[in-house]
């Protein structure tokens, strides 16, 4: 009894109260699991919903908690998100751009804070701002898709691009690499290029326009497989679906089975699983020390077209 | 009145001037081109580096025919051991050299009988990143812009086209006996060994 003091035991409990509030948050941040947010530039579309999910799903499974944003392909909405994940504590940003110049920015906000983002899919245009980016190599996919159209119009006859956000590197890359084929073949006739960003109804707006002024074309190339689903459906509304070749890009699941029915000739097999699941790997690495990505990885497409379909299924292979 | 009339010609000429000078339209390929302009010199690269490193590695390009082998054999391996890939997925490129007896002169290729396969040779589509990519020179990560490096392919393929294919083509027939090295594109996913299709860089007929 003679012992207790009040004073020296509201001292202690001071000075424990202050030691715990000290060592108290780290302590939390290495107990809770790190917080993953995918970033992705529109999930009305199911090529991007298959790689925003399968990040998440793989960020999940190597033990993160993991948040899915919905940018709605709106670099403003997008800057939010990026705003919200950085201040709301997350670890790391697994990122598809709405746009190649106009994401840097964001990209930025999370770096200044050294949250590292790993690019999904779409490139920005800076090589020190990502982490890395893991992109599809759309360039040779399309390549490989010229090489096929020119084959298959026998070299000549008239033809439609639809490109998508003009605001994108792939929407150039794959028009770049197809032209880098056709454009040797002066038979062939590019009647008409113009942009549907990425979406079937505005293909299918713009195919209907198109073939008003050109009736007598013979393909279409698109630059992503839901506007060669949309310009087909413009193609059957008009009766000419025998007639013209459709052409996409993604390996998207209605193109794979409507190439499987003969409906469109061919497409360039992306593959947005493994794309996702790297950049959550990716992720895990980062959290465990590596700090030297290679700052492009590309990921190889490859053509799906009639005579090789039944290797495939929608985003990958069998 | 006509000081009215002049002063409104006027206003509306000055309106008219500014608003054509304001806005202008371009076609969307011709805004591809201008959004995309190459700085990098492309052929300039490819002409320094065509004798003392590309050909120099094509030279010691391994036999189609024993490459075949090893595919069969152990893709894996094989795929690890000659191929190249840039990055990530089932896609790899080969270094090659071989040959064969010409079976065929077609539209867009040349058959070669090389011991027991028939090989391709691919004289129409000569397109792609086979030969910038099997060589192992080129580093995609060494460009900060992709269509700089997307350019080197473009100019080793054109100067394939136009200066190896159409001499070659002008001469060779049926019972020739042809040298060639070059490249080929795999998936080891999807293998297959039955045709396969090379992208010339050098062809001799030699009988």
């Amino acid at each position: 009894m003679t012992n207790f003091n009040p004073l020296r035991m509201l001292c202690f409990f001071a000075v424990a109260l202050i030691l715990n509030s000290c060592g108290g948050p780290d302590e939390r941040a290495l107990n809770q699991p790190k917080k993953v947010a995918v970033i992705v530039s529109t999930l009305n579309n199911p090529w991007f919903v298959v790689l925003a999910e399968t990040a998440a799903d793989r960020a999940t499974e190597l033990g993160y908690v993991a948040t899915i944003f919905d940018s709605q392909n709106n670099t403003a909405l997008e800057t939010d998100h990026f705003e919200n994940a950085v201040s709301s504590g997350y670890d790391a940003i697994l990122f598809n751009p709405t746009d190649a110049d106009g994401s840097i920015a964001n990209v930025r906000i999370a770096k200044q804070k050294g949250v590292p983002v790993f690019c999904m899919d779409r490139e920005i245009n800076a090589t020190d701002a990502a982490t890395s980016q893991i992109l599809s190599d759309s360039y040779a996919g399309c390549v490989a898709i010229g090489k096929y159209f020119v084959e298959k119009l026998n070299k000549k006859g008239k033809y439609v691009e639809i490109l998508g956000l003009v605001g994108d590197n792939n929407t150039w890359s794959r028009s770049k690499g197809f032209h880098s084929v056709v454009d040797h073949y002066p038979e062939l006739q590019m009647v008409a290029q113009q942009n549907a960003d990425f979406d079937r109804n505005k293909a299918m707006e713009v195919m209907e326009s198109i073939l008003q002024v050109h009736p007598d074309i013979k393909g279409v190339f698109c630059g992503n497989d839901a506007m060669a689903m949309g310009a087909y459906q413009a193609l059957v509304s008009s009766g000419k679906a025998d007639q013209v070749m459709v052409f996409g890009f993604d390996g998207a699941s209605d193109v794979i089975n409507s190439i499987r029915d003969k409906k469109i000739l061919a497409t360039g097999m992306q593959f947005p699983k493994l794309i996702a699941r790297t950049a959550a790997e990716y992720a895990l690495s980062y959290f465990d020390g590596k700090r030297d990505f290679a700052q492009k990885v590309p990921v190889t497409v490859e053509m799906v077209n009639q005579e090789n379909v039944m290797d495939y299924q929608a985003y990958g292979s069998k | 009145m006509n000081r009215k009339a002049i002063k409104y010609s006027i206003g509306i000429l000055v309106i008219g001037l500014l608003g054509y000078n304001s806005v202008y339209f371009q076609p969307l390929d011709k805004k591809l081109a201008d959004g995309n302009e190459i700085s990098f010199d492309a052929k300039a690269y490819v002409d320094g580096i065509w004798s003392n490193e590309l050909m120099k590695v094509y030279k010691d390009a391994p036999d189609i025919a024993l490459l075949i082998d090893s595919l069969e054999q152990n893709t894996v391996a094989a795929f690890e051991t000659y191929g190249y890939a840039l990055g990530i997925g089932n896609i790899g490129y080969f270094r090659v050299q071989g040959e064969g007896l010409v079976t065929a002169v077609n539209n867009n290729n040349v058959l070669l009988q090389v011991g027991s396969h028939v090989i391709e040779v691919e004289t129409e589509f000569v397109y792609g990143n086979a030969i910038r990519d099997a060589s192992g020179l080129v580093k995609l990560n060494d460009y900060d812009n992709s269509s700089d490096f997307n350019s080197i392919s473009e100019s080793i393929n054109e100067k394939i086209r136009k200066e190896l294919i159409p001499e070659f083509r002008s001469k060779v027939k049926i019972g020739d006996k042809v040298r060639f090295e070059g490249a080929i594109e795999l998936n080891k996913a999807h293998l297959k060994l039955s045709q396969i299709e090379v992208i010339p860089i050098t062809l001799q007929i030699t009988e």
